[in-house]
């Protein structure tokens, strides 16, 4: 079914070293237009690292990225964020001193067509692209039920709702694809089905293709295309998530050899 | 609908503030002038410095070498063309400063925090000895005589002339940093300051904003420094190494990374020395440095923080 879709990102045989510890290690990845895939294994698989590759934060030593075509191996994070990626942290990286509104604004920053010498004066064409982007703020905030928050300090809120802000903000930049680094972590049942129903919705309503990195097993399961299951920095694993579900190899990977004595 | 009414007699009010100021000078003596006008200037420089650390993170001690930089700049193109009108010195001070800042941001905007703060510190030392170097042009120790500001055949030498310019030019400013702060570039250089890898996530180019921010910080230090030239009208390199801490001090006080923290910063630091004066004249630097500590101690968000916390208060008891 996939193979009939355009490729968004690509990776081929990437690798990355800390030290002497291979963080990733020849890693290879197709995700698809439209799509979403997650990256699910256990602590230290080098997981977030993949995403900080790809988003830019770190380079790779070995291995190109392919987005949308482009080669971003060597590109820096906002010259890739121009291309159409947007993500989210880990460890929540919001603008602490902005209310909810101000952080989405920030990330309209490339959307905005004015210039330091207009925006000194504050011309009509200034504006009129504030206007617009906060149009499309409110938007992306009534859109994640969070319109009633808007001019809320962030961190007045609590970590759910933070995590949403951040969400937001990525969706404020208009990606054509979106990084979510564990989005359920923090979350409870409620909250995680809330969130898996919009990401689908980001997906169906604003054709963003999603990769995300996530521990919460039954999400990933029932909203996810397809799965890669990385451990030590390497794919153990490549499929659909019934073909996961199944994989000695995946179960190994999680909970030890059955033979082994823990 | 009431968002407009109430800019609108914000706007009023900004309006009648401004008239009053430029008439001042009918009324008050020349020695509150010249306190005003030294207050107003320092405004304008320390509100270089808030936006640098209040939206970039960016600790810079540069701001007392590129006000000495735009007040001999200006002093010494006043003297060598006397022709050229006061709003052209001014503006091509101003590009002056910026294109220093420019060319200083770009090697010490690499690093961050302390290290910057002495990289800027080294950029002031060294301006200061390089004027009392070049003392052919600058009168070196000895300091040099500024001549007043022209237009066309117009002198305005008188300080109430000087006095209204800088009210003028502190305005301009006053707008310029307020319409920035609501656009995208504010947005940008407040979100560097919250986090640079999130902003950089959105597409913001770090250098880029932060080398901007710079050369608009040091802009601001070099018109508040011709300002300055024309206002006191003799200009010493010791002036401005002695400013050292003061800018700091006023943010501080004032309220860092607030639109009007700076002006009030301004004035009560540059009160306190005629309240306390007779008392303390010997060591003023021990009444600052105690007006540092409680504030960085109890008020870090300064004078305008401490106001907005107490209204905040006063609004959710008439609530409850």
């Amino acid at each position: 079914m996939n193979n009939t879709k355009d490729s968004i990102l690509t990776l081929q045989d990437i690798s990355i070293r800390f030290g002497g510890i291979k963080a990733v290690n020849h890693l290879n990845l197709d995700v698809k237009e439209q799509e979403i895939f997650a990256i699910i294994g256990p602590n230290g698989a080098g997981k977030t690292t993949a995403f900080n590759i790809i988003s830019g934060l770190y380079r790779a030593q070995e291995g190109t990225v392919l987005f949308s075509g482009t080669d971003i191996t060597q590109l820096l994070p906002h010259q890739i964020a121009h291309l159409g990626m947007g993500r989210t942290f880990q460890n929540l990286e919001l603008f602490t001193l902005m209310t909810v509104e101000d952080n989405l604004m920030a990330a309209r920053h490339m959307h905005t067509k004015t210039n330091f010498w207009n925006e000194l004066v504050r011309n009509n064409k200034v504006k009129q692209e504030e206007d617009r982007n906060r149009e499309k703020v409110h938007h992306i905030l009534s859109f994640l039920k969070l319109q009633d928050i808007a001019n809320k300090n962030v961190t007045d809120l609590g970590f759910p709702l933070q995590k949403r802000v951040e969400l937001g903000r990525a969706l404020a930049l208009e990606p054509k694809l979106l990084l979510l680094d564990e989005p359920a972590a923090g979350l409870n049942f409620v909250e995680t089905s809330e969130l898996s129903q919009l990401i689908l919705s980001i997906r169906k309503d604003l054709g963003i293709t999603v990769l995300l990195i996530e521990h919460d097993m039954s999400m990933v399961m029932s909203i996810s295309d397809r799965i890669i299951v990385l451990d030590y920095g390497k794919e153990i694993c490549l499929g659909l998530p019934e073909e996961i579900q199944n994989d000695a190899r995946v179960v190994e990977a999680y909970l030890g050899k059955r033979d082994s004595h823990a | 609908m009431q968002n407009a009414k109430k800019k609108e007699r914000k706007i009023i009010s900004l309006v009648i503030v401004v008239i009053l100021l430029l008439l001042a000078p009918l009324f008050i003596s020349n020695y509150i002038l010249y306190l005003a006008g030294v207050i107003m200037i320092m405004a304008i420089v320390a509100q270089g410095l808030n936006t640098m650390i209040g939206w970039g993170a960016i600790f810079s001690f540069g701001q007392p070498g590129f006000m000495a930089f735009g007040a001999y700049f200006g002093a010494i193109v006043s003297r060598q063309f006397p022709m050229l009108p006061f709003p052209i010195i001014l503006i091509v001070t101003g590009m002056a400063s910026a294109l220093i800042g420019l060319v200083i941001g770009f090697p010490c905007l690499r690093l961050r925090g302390f290290f910057l703060a002495m990289a800027t510190y080294g950029f002031s030392s060294a301006l200061f000895v390089l004027i009392n170097f070049f003392n052919n042009l600058t009168g070196g120790n000895e300091g040099m005589y500024v001549s007043p500001p022209t237009f066309g055949p117009l002198v305005l030498g008188s300080i109430e002339a000087i006095f209204i310019m800088i009210v003028l030019i502190g305005v301009i400013a006053q707008f310029f940093v307020s319409n920035i702060s609501k656009s995208k570039t504010g947005h940008a250089w407040r979100s560097i300051r919250d986090g640079e890898i999130a902003a950089a996530s959105l597409g913001i180019n770090i250098a880029r904003e932060k080398l901007k921010l710079f050369t608009f910080g040091s802009c601001l230090a070099g018109v508040g420094g011709v300002l300055y030239a024309y206002l006191i009208g003799y200009l010493q390199a010791d002036f401005f190494s002695s400013m050292g801490l003061s800018f700091f001090l006023i943010l501080v006080v004032g309220g860092i990374g607030t639109i009007w923290g700076p002006l009030l910063g301004s004035v009560m630091i540059l009160l306190i020395p005629q309240v306390f004066g007779g008392v303390f004249s010997q060591s003023m630097n021990l009444v600052y440095g105690a007006i540092l500590l409680i504030f960085v101690l109890v008020a870090p968000k300064g004078f305008l923080g401490l106001f907005e916390s107490l209204i905040t208060s006063v609004q959710s008891r008439r609530k409850a």
